[in-house]
């Protein structure tokens, strides 16, 4: 289904008025009946004990809230919040009592005390506050700009104003940006928490905790309730929830948006808020605002940042705080709200939190953070270290080397005393540099002293450091203890969840059940929407919306499509082919359209085109280009008459058609020729113009016979009559004119139309004229006196083009898109042949034979249908009454009895006549019966005698079965092999057809008006047109089985037997209830309502998945066997019905009126299939 | 004659309402009566006229039976059969239509037409444009005719409720609230739109729902027949409106 409009407030269905209104119905009456007992209060002086209305403040879902002032005994603002739940007042006072002294006990400077309570003159309890003239949190930070520091500083008094009140044993339950306002004081931002016990004194106690009101309204804010809220089956609140919602409202203040999106909220039903509170992780600020997309930066603009900043700002320890502010279990939540205070405060203070994992980088990221000066100086330390050893070691190496060298300089000395005293300054020289090298090596020692020292002072911090990761090590084994109770608390669960367990299993086979339940939904569902889509189609095909019809069609359900589906689909098109015309760029006003003489073919002539088909196989032959403007041609498509194109030249060209050379120029028109005609065997055309001259012409020659001052304004439409000796004229000025084509005289003039005269045609016998107008009327005259003889209403524009059939009993005529075919003889419409024209039909041509009628439109399209059948329709023999009438299962043959020639007669629907007709004592019959097996018909007569005839030559068999009265029901079995007779004695006969042997027959209560038999020749139901129906076995011979309807039900008039035997359905008086029987047993299965008047034919379809019914209120229905659902009402059957019948293929449907006409309603199946048949 | 339209103001006090004079009158003849019936049946028609489309009757078919029932109506004594402690007018309808569509068929079956001359102009064409909106789902017949009711209740007093507000651009604007604070529209814009004050706007708002809800319990009011039947009415509307 596509989303249908919805109200976003409470998601019930829009429907179409309420859609365009923008008001839903529902809220509406909600609204209406929550507000019950509101005073006006606005007007004039209110007053609620010492309190003084001033004025409205504003309407929550628990309440109104008004400013007053108190008089006495001091003189302040106070607010006053009047309560409108449905509650009991005292209960209420008495709840709220129990918390006052704990309330009064509450001095906080960002806490709004409570004052007061009571109870109006009405009952209804209110509370007084501490007025707080400020604004939401969330909206005073983001008027003001607050960055996420200031936020969380305000945000930090909030936690100790909650804080205090936890500690005096006050819930608020509550908390949400509406109860936490800010003002300025000072010019520094307060806040303020309100309705502090107001939540807890009209809670309704944990177990009937809801968010809705029975009215399915919300009155709770979802979105800050904690998960424990939520749930139903009471878990006490304790001071957590107020935590989580103090997370919640810490989510917001950071990144603008809440957790858990409103609309998602509070789109589902009860179960799916629970759900998601309890179950969904939100994601984290810093995500939520990533996911913000364009928004985030509005977000981070709000908080004097930009968005990138903000989110690094919200990842880490902000992000971390808030979740576990939100933890869904409130054992990991924080503890008390002084432990957010101060986690947020150690934020503030680049410290650690609480909140955080305790991760090495962490650690050191945040210590590296803190303690920037002292790490950079220690890294200097280090490589001052380093290099001073290098160099110690160096200068170490250096001395050992002198010394050695020193030995070996005394061992020189003695060897050269000589040079002693050089020696001893050398010596001297080396002693000193070794005293140098000695006080280098003191500084580097004193160096190192240094290190030292600086060493001890690292081991100082690293101290520190571990006292910090002792108290990490003391939180995790705190932590670890945490674990300790949640497993404790795990125990407890596991319990529940058994028990629960236990719950699901229940809810498990409740969903198997419900699953069940959908899937029959789901059914009925597809079901409704193929009912629904028949309709629309009905309708559609009704107004000639074609193309819509086809599509609703096209959306049913492939599996529930049935006989009425394929009934609609044909009625969409009942022609037998369309043949696509060359695409003229202009539009044709009128082509020529026509059969060849022979029948074979089928051309079409048209603004400077025409084109051949094939009349058997439709298939195209070719066409020529070129003609000019054709205005007509001969009866073969051989000649053809068109006008010039060139201005001013208004002579008109006689071509042949083949060779495309022009024969002969008829010249004389003084103006532009419209329409032109041609005789019957080419010798004469006669052309019409605008300024209503009719000229008449010979084809041999070129001449011009006569010349006619036709009409006043152009003449319109031309014909001659078959044998060419007149022609019939029709013009703007509404006259419709007969010629005499020998003398060129008019005869006489037909006025009556009320607009021009668009089209006319003679009757084969002459003896008729119709003429179609822009009245939109087709109308028959009298040719011989122009007497008006019927006028034929119903289209809805002019008719354009109008066709007399060669037999001359059918009129074709066509306006806008509808083709309707009319009986000449009486005027009344026939039928309406329906297809998906592109544009306005142009003309109408019968083939010789009047099998065929043809038609075209001006966008090119022809199309062809069979005439005499057209699938469809129906069919009247020319003025006679029917007093009996049985249609044979092809609908080939109709016979009937003529009660004023007194005569039985066959008649075959296709050639209009009768091929038999029998007089005599057994053809005054009192019932008709059809055999669907073979070509055989049953009579009963006045003569008390029964026979089979037949059909096809009226026979009759050996064999005449005798009853004691005249029979007045037959019906055969199935196959033919049984016929059941019900007689005016009471007396219900089977005979076996072959021998005319009564082989069973049984003494009903009264005379017998239903007898039908059963698929397997066994069973008869049969009725006396009382509210009883007996089935007997006739195998058996015991008692028959006794249906009845309930009393005050009116007779049964009609039965019909399943195919399968099973079911019997039957028909009657009560108010057209169909009932349907289980036919062994008798039990009723289905009542069928719909009709609203007796129902008088019944039938199930050969296939037994439908059920047709007909009524005397002039309907047929078609419904589902299966599931009794009403699939089709035909309404256009306008006459009562009084049989119902099948063909054996289940594609044909029949049905007879009383007024001696059969009906035939057909579906695409057989058309096709005659089309296949009639192209070999 | 009286003015029956009078609206009740205040709680506590039922006014004779047009429904409850019909069923005190004895005559169902008397022109107070008629008078009061005539108004009714020319608000409420639309139902029944969605009833019997429903039914499966055609197009001329239902226009012809609403017409000729309301003709007949204030004729015969349809009351004569009717629960006068409990009854109300919605059902009242419902069921003497359904009496007539009956005898109607017994009278066509015996060739004779309908009689009485239609006393009320029933807009044809607009009820079909109506009926082919009516969503195409599976509510029978007499749920259609219940919903609609109610539809047509409501309607009747939005529409009293947006001629009694001037001028017809702040109705328009206010009365978006009537069902609750809407999303996306705060009392602080639309204050400003308005050029008043935001408390003024909560007055008007709470204002209009205060009238809505005295209108729609006089509308009832109306259609029932003792002061106790409002409520219950109005929740069996709920009902059928959130089916």
């Amino acid at each position: 289904m596509s989303d249908l409009p919805r109200c976003p407030q409470c998601s019930g269905v829009l429907g179409l008025d309420a859609a365009a209104t923008g008001i839903c119905p529902r809220c509406l009456l909600t609204m209406a009946m929550a507000g019950e007992g509101e005073e006006e209060t606005i007007s004039g002086e209110q007053t609620y004990g010492v309190y003084h209305i001033v004025r409205l403040l504003g309407e929550g879902g628990m309440g109104t809230v008004y400013l007053a002032e108190q008089r006495h005994p001091i003189s302040r603002l106070v607010a006053l919040k009047v309560i409108k739940l449905g509650m009991d007042t005292r209960e209420v006072i008495a709840r709220f009592e129990s918390e006052r002294r704990a309330l009064a006990l509450m001095d906080h400077p960002n806490i709004a005390k409570v004052l007061d309570a009571g109870a109006t003159p009405q009952g209804r309890p209110y509370f007084v506050m501490e007025y707080v003239p400020g604004s939401p949190i969330t909206e005073y930070c983001d008027e003001h700009h607050m960055s996420n520091r200031h936020r969380l500083e305000l945000f930090s008094r909030v936690c100790q104003a909650v804080q205090h009140a936890h500690q005096k044993g006050i819930i608020h339950r509550d908390l949400k940006p509406s109860n936490v306002l800010v003002w300025l004081q000072d010019d520094k931002p307060v806040p303020k928490v309100i309705d502090f016990g107001v939540a807890k004194a009209i809670d309704r106690g944990a177990t009937e905790r809801s968010v809705f009101t029975e009215l399915g309204m919300f009155i709770g804010t979802p979105e800050y309730m904690s998960p424990e809220q939520v749930q139903l089956i009471g878990q006490d609140v304790d001071t957590t929830t107020d935590i989580y919602s103090l997370g919640v409202l810490l989510y917001e203040l950071l990144c603008g948006v809440l957790p858990f999106d409103s609309r998602n909220l509070r789109r589902g039903a009860y179960d799916e808020i629970r759900r998601i509170i309890r179950e969904e992780e939100p994601p984290r600020p810093s995500a939520r605002l990533s996911n913000l997309g364009a928004e985030a930066s509005e977000v981070a603009q709000r908080r004097q940042t930009d968005a990138a900043a903000l989110e690094r700002d919200l990842r880490g320890d902000l992000n971390w705080i808030t979740m576990k502010a939100m933890a869904k279990h409130r054992g990991r939540r924080y503890a008390s709200a002084s432990e957010l205070a101060a986690d947020i405060a150690r934020h503030l203070r680049d410290e650690p939190v609480m909140a955080s994992p305790p991760s090495t980088p962490y650690r050191v990221g945040k210590f590296m953070k803190k303690n920037r000066g002292p790490v950079l100086a220690l890294a200097a330390v280090f490589v001052s270290l380093v290099l001073g050893m290098t160099a110690s070691t160096v200068l170490y190496f250096g001395a050992e080397r002198q010394r050695l060298e020193a030995q070996a300089q005394r061992i020189e000395v003695e060897r050269q005393r000589g040079a002693a005293e050089q020696e001893r300054a050398e010596a001297r020289r080396q002693g000193t540099q070794a005293e140098r090298q000695r006080v280098l090596a003191e500084q580097a020692r004193k160096t190192a002293d240094q290190q030292r020292r600086e060493a001890e002072l690292q081991h100082a911090e690293a101290e520190r450091q571990r006292t910090v990761a002792e108290q990490q090590t003391a939180e995790a084994r705190r932590r670890g203890a945490e674990a300790l109770q949640d497993r404790s608390a795990a125990e407890q669960q596991r319990e529940v969840a058994q028990q629960q367990g236990r719950v699901a299993e229940q809810a498990s086979r409740a969903a198997g059940e419900q699953r069940a339940a959908a899937e029959r939904q789901r059914l009925l569902a597809l079901r409704q929407s193929y009912a629904a889509n028949l309709i629309a189609a009905d309708l559609h095909i009704r107004s000639n919306e074609i193309a819509e019809a086809r599509r609703r069609l096209l959306l049913c359900p492939a599996d529930l499509k049935g006989w009425e589906w394929r009934y609609l689909l044909w009625k969409c098109d009942t022609s037998l082919a369309t043949l696509a015309g060359p695409t003229t760029a202009a539009p044709v006003s009128k082509p020529a359209l026509g059969f060849s003489q022979d029948g074979t073919r089928i051309f079409w002539a048209s603004s400077d085109a025409m084109e051949w088909w094939s009349a058997s196989s439709y298939k195209p032959l070719g066409g020529y280009r070129d003609f000019g403007r054709v205005l007509a041609s001969d009866a073969d498509g051989v000649r053809l008459v068109s006008a010039s194109a060139r201005d001013g030249d208004y002579s008109l060209r006689f071509f042949d058609a083949a060779s495309h050379k022009v024969l002969l120029t008829f010249a004389g028109h003084k103006s532009e020729a419209i329409c032109a005609a041609f005789n019957w065997n080419g010798t004469r055309v006669v052309s019409g113009t605008s300024d209503g001259t009719i000229m008449l012409w010979d084809t041999a020659s070129g001449h011009s016979l006569a010349r006619l001052d036709a009409h006043k304004g152009g003449v319109r439409a031309l014909a001659f009559s078959s044998d060419g000796a007149r022609i019939v004229s029709g013009g703007e000025d509404r006259m419709v004119r007969i010629w005499d084509t020998g003398t060129g005289r008019a005869m006489y003039g037909i006025p009556g139309h009320g607009g021009a005269v668009l089209s006319t045609a003679f009757s084969p016998d002459r003896g008729t004229v119709a003429s179609g107008s822009a009245d939109r009327t087709v109308r028959l005259w009298d040719a011989a006196t122009g007497r008006p003889m019927h006028t034929l209403t119903g289209h809805e524009c002019g008719v354009e083009a109008i066709a007399i059939s060669p037999d001359g009993t059918t009129i074709a005529s066509a306006s806008c898109r509808t083709l309707r075919l009319w009986d000449a003889a009486s005027g009344r419409l026939t039928a309406t042949l329906a297809a998906g024209w592109r544009s306005d039909i142009t003309a109408v041509s019968f083939n010789t034979d009047g099998a065929r009628i043809a038609a075209a439109s001006a966008a090119g399209e022809v199309k062809v249908w069979n005439a005499l059948t057209y699938g469809g329709g129906i069919l009247r023999r020319a003025g006679s009454d029917a007093d009996r009438l049985a249609v044979s299962s092809t609908g080939a043959r109709i016979a009937f009895h003529n009660p004023k020639t007194q005569a039985l007669e066959m008649w075959d629907p296709r050639s209009r006549k009768s091929t038999w007709i029998l007089r005599g004592d057994d053809a005054q019959v009192t019932a008709l019966a059809f055999n669907p097996a073979s070509n055989r018909l049953a009579t009963g007569s006045t003569n008390n005698g029964v026979r089979i005839w037949d059909a096809l030559n009226g026979h009759p068999n050996d064999g005449r079965g005798m009853l004691s009265a005249p029979a007045t029901s037959l019906a055969f079995t199935a196959d033919g092999a049984r016929l059941v007779s019900g007689s005016s004695d009471h007396a219900l006969s089977v005979w076996d057809t072959a021998s005319m042997r009564r082989i069973f027959g049984a003494t009903l209560a009264g005379p017998v008006r239903v007898a039908v038999p059963g698929p397997d020749g066994r069973h008869v139901a049969a009725g006396t047109g009382d509210r009883t129906l007996l089935v007997w076995d006739t195998a058996n011979g015991g008692p028959p089985l006794r249906i009845e309807l309930p009393v005050g039900s009116g007779s049964i008039l009609s039965a019909a037997y399943s195919p399968d035997g099973r079911r019997v359905a039957s028909g009657g008086e009560g108010s057209g209830e169909i009932r349907v029987w289980d036919a062994s047993s008798g039990q009723p299965l289905a009542v069928l309502r719909g009709h609203s008047a007796p129902v008088d034919a019944l039938t199930f379809s050969p296939d037994g998945s439908r059920i047709v019914s007909g009524s005397r209120d002039k309907t047929v229905r078609v419904w589902d066997a299966a599931t009794y659902d009403p699939l089709l009402v035909m309404g256009d059957h306008d006459e009562a019905v009084a049989l119902l019948a099948f063909s054996p293929d289940g594609n044909r449907l029949f049905s007879t009126s009383p007024d001696g006409a059969v009906r035939i309603w057909d579906t695409q199946i057989s058309a096709d299939a005659k089309q296949a048949k009639e192209a070999k | 004659m009286a003015d029956l339209d009078t609206v009740a103001k205040g709680r506590g006090q039922f006014p004779t309402t047009r429904w409850s004079v019909i069923l005190a009158t004895r005559e169902p003849s008397t022109a107070v009566a008629r008078a009061a019936l005539s108004n009714l049946c020319q608000s409420y028609w639309y139902p029944l006229y969605a009833y019997i489309r429903r039914q499966g009757h055609a197009v001329e078919d239902a226009q012809d039976l609403t017409q000729g029932f309301f003709a007949v109506l204030l004729e015969k004594d349809y009351l004569a059969d009717f629960d006068r402690e409990r009854g109300r007018f919605r059902s009242f309808m419902i069921v003497a239509f359904r009496h007539y569509v009956g005898n109607e068929h017994e009278r066509r079956r015996a060739g004779k037409r309908g009689g009485g001359a239609s006393v009320l102009s029933l807009d044809a064409e607009d009820a079909e444009r109506r009926y082919r909106l009516e969503p195409a789902h599976h509510l029978t017949p007499e749920r259609i005719y219940d919903r609609r009711w109610a539809l047509v209740l409501i309607d009747r007093t939005l529409e009293r409720l947006s001629q009694e507000s001037a001028p017809s651009a702040r109705f328009d604007r206010l009365k978006m609230f009537l069902t609750g604070d809407p999303a996306g529209v705060s009392y602080s814009q639309l204050a400003a739109e308005l050029g008043i004050s935001e408390g003024a706007v909560k007055v008007a708002v709470h204002r209009l729902r205060r009238r809505f809800r005295d209108l729609l319990e006089a509308e009832i009011s109306d259609t029932v027949a003792s002061p106790e039947q409002v409520k219950d009415e109005m929740r069996f509307l709920l009902s059928v409106v959130s089916a």
